[in-house]
């Protein structure tokens, strides 16, 4: 089994925000990002990894103030004010890839949302529901993508 | 007497009289289309959709598919122009189709914004502005101020009497039933003004002199206590099967929260010195009961739950047209706050436009009531 397959088992099994913020100060500390270097397509994948998943160790970490954001905002004014930008629609794709989403979109049906609605919000919704994601300060949205990312 | 028979010239109006300006969602201010000599129709879409279905998907709204399919097979109607607004992602999809494909009418597309603060407000008197140029360019003549000021006037009558209409339904039930309540709502929405007043006008009195031998005052007012005060929320539900349901199951609906009923016509235009018409148009059309397109739906929940608490709503029935993400993503906060705060029970249906599985809805519909029976 490798290192993402293990990954993937072991959030499975601890579903949790205090598990999720483990494995990321693990995976995201920079010994292993670099260690992982020749992984990646190109050097820009390779630091655009990078600074995702930093970011997403920071928002986990409750250290810095995270706000919620959807698609299509300015992120560079979040940054410079020190805020760590977080996005549940883009989440829930990171969710579908550790084979997580079935769990958060059953949660979502449960909840009541609708079947009908778009799979990457509701996903979103579930874990918000399941409690998997860091607690924002404030929420910024915008509809240019869609009315559901505004929802 | 069939309801038809007191709207005899209202039901014909459209056929027989001026050009009309169609229009989809209730943010279309009818004062300046009525200033500008037109009649404003709501498209109710066609009862079979064929030729739509090539040009949008299936999980697309099903009132904007049946629009379509009018605007795309009935070329000899009167329609002058039409009226979309930025409601949704749908219309935003169909004024792409329409614009490709029927060129040939003039369209507008009114962008409302999803917030009622100052500076939304001063955007869409800006956006009413460059409408009423629209308006003013398809009739080849400026509107003055004279000739809105008229139309706020006979259109704040219509909402008036649709208000008055209201009221009696919900306090007089069952003097009209739900049947006949939402056949005046669309022929308010689908004739020419002033006979439409006119003739309402002459239905009202009639109801509440004929019925009971009194006119309807207080004194007279539904004192039946084995009705349960429904409310129902929900988008535009057009569909006359699920109001004969209610009327046969004699269901009394005490709040209503649709774009068929309460969204169209509650709060007037309130022309004021000082203020001009447009941007009274602009207060009443932002200001008016929100619609689950608003940025924040959690306002939207506190009028809910405070207009539910108001009525003594003893159960919820929320009707959604199948694929609006704007309701479906309501629904949730609702039975949330229904289930913990109201601790009244709900009932969720979804359903298509002009293709309605009568029977299976009733059932529904009749199980819940059992569960209310319960739940006194």
């Amino acid at each position: 089994m490798n290192l993402k397959e293990l990954v993937k088992l072991k959030l499975k099994n601890n579903l949790n925000r205090d598990y999720i913020r483990k494995i990321l100060n693990l995976i995201a500390s920079r010994p292993l990002l670099h260690l992982a270097g020749s992984a990646f397509s190109s050097v820009s994948d390779k630091y655009l990894n990078i600074f995702s998943l930093k970011s997403l160790k920071d928002a986990y970490s409750e250290k810095y103030p995270v706000a919620y954001g959807s698609l299509f905002l300015p992120y560079e004014l979040f940054h410079g004010l020190g805020i760590t930008p977080f996005l549940p629609e883009v989440m829930a794709g990171y969710a579908a890839a550790l084979g997580l989403a079935d769990k958060a979109l059953k949660k979502a049906t449960s909840s009541w949302y609708s079947q009908d609605l778009c799979t990457f919000h509701r996903c979103g919704s579930g874990a918000v529901e399941l409690d998997l994601f860091p607690h924002p300060k404030f929420i910024v949205c915008t509809n240019l993508a869609c009315d559901a990312a505004q929802k | 007497m069939e309801i038809d028979d007191f709207f005899p010239k209202s039901i014909s109006s459209i056929k027989n009289g001026r050009d009309f300006i169609g229009w989809l969602c209730t943010y279309t201010p009818e004062e300046i289309i009525v200033a500008g000599g037109f009649t404003p129709y709501r498209m109710m879409g066609s009862l079979i959709t064929n030729k739509s279905e090539s040009f949008f998907p299936i999980n697309f709204c099903p009132y904007l598919k049946s629009a379509w399919e009018s605007l795309y097979t009935d070329r000899k109607n009167k329609l002058k122009a039409i009226v979309f607004t930025t409601s949704c992602d749908g219309m935003r999809r169909l004024i792409d189709t329409f614009r490709k494909y029927r060129p040939d009418i003039p369209a507008f597309v009114l962008d409302v914004p999803r917030k009622k603060d100052s500076a939304s407000l001063d955007y869409f008197r800006e956006t009413l502005c460059e409408f009423t140029r629209f308006i003013e360019e398809l009739r080849g003549q400026n509107i003055t101020q004279e000739e809105l000021i008229r139309a706020i006037e006979i259109v704040n009558k219509k909402r008036i009497l649709l208000k008055r209409l209201k009221e009696i339904y919900e306090s007089y039930f069952p003097l009209i039933d739900a049947s006949t309540y939402f056949k005046i709502m669309k022929i308010s929405m689908t004739s020419e003004l002033e006979i439409f007043v006119e003739e309402l006008e002459k239905y009202i009195d009639f109801v509440c002199s004929n019925s009971f031998g009194n006119s309807c005052t207080t004194n007279n007012k539904s004192t039946i206590n084995s009705w349960y005060n429904l409310g129902i929320i929900g988008n535009f539900i057009n569909e006359d099967r699920l109001w004969e349901i209610f009327s046969d199951l004699n269901l009394k609906i005490s709040f209503q929260d649709l774009c068929l009923s309460t969204r169209y016509f509650e709060n007037l235009v309130e022309v004021a010195s000082g203020k001009s018409p447009l941007q009274s148009i602009s207060e009443r059309y932002l200001k008016k009961p929100s619609c689950f397109r608003e940025a924040s739906l959690g306002q939207k929940l506190i009028e809910t739950e405070k207009s539910i608490r108001a009525n003594g709503i003893d159960g919820i029935i929320f009707i959604t047209l199948k694929f609006c993400d704007n309701t479906m993503y309501f629904f949730p906060l609702l039975k949330k706050a229904l289930l913990e705060r109201l601790k009244i029970p709900s009932l969720y249906l979804e359903i298509e436009y002009q293709n309605f599985s009568a029977g299976q809805v009733k059932t529904r519909i009749q199980a819940f009531l059992e569960m209310l029976e319960q739940t006194r």
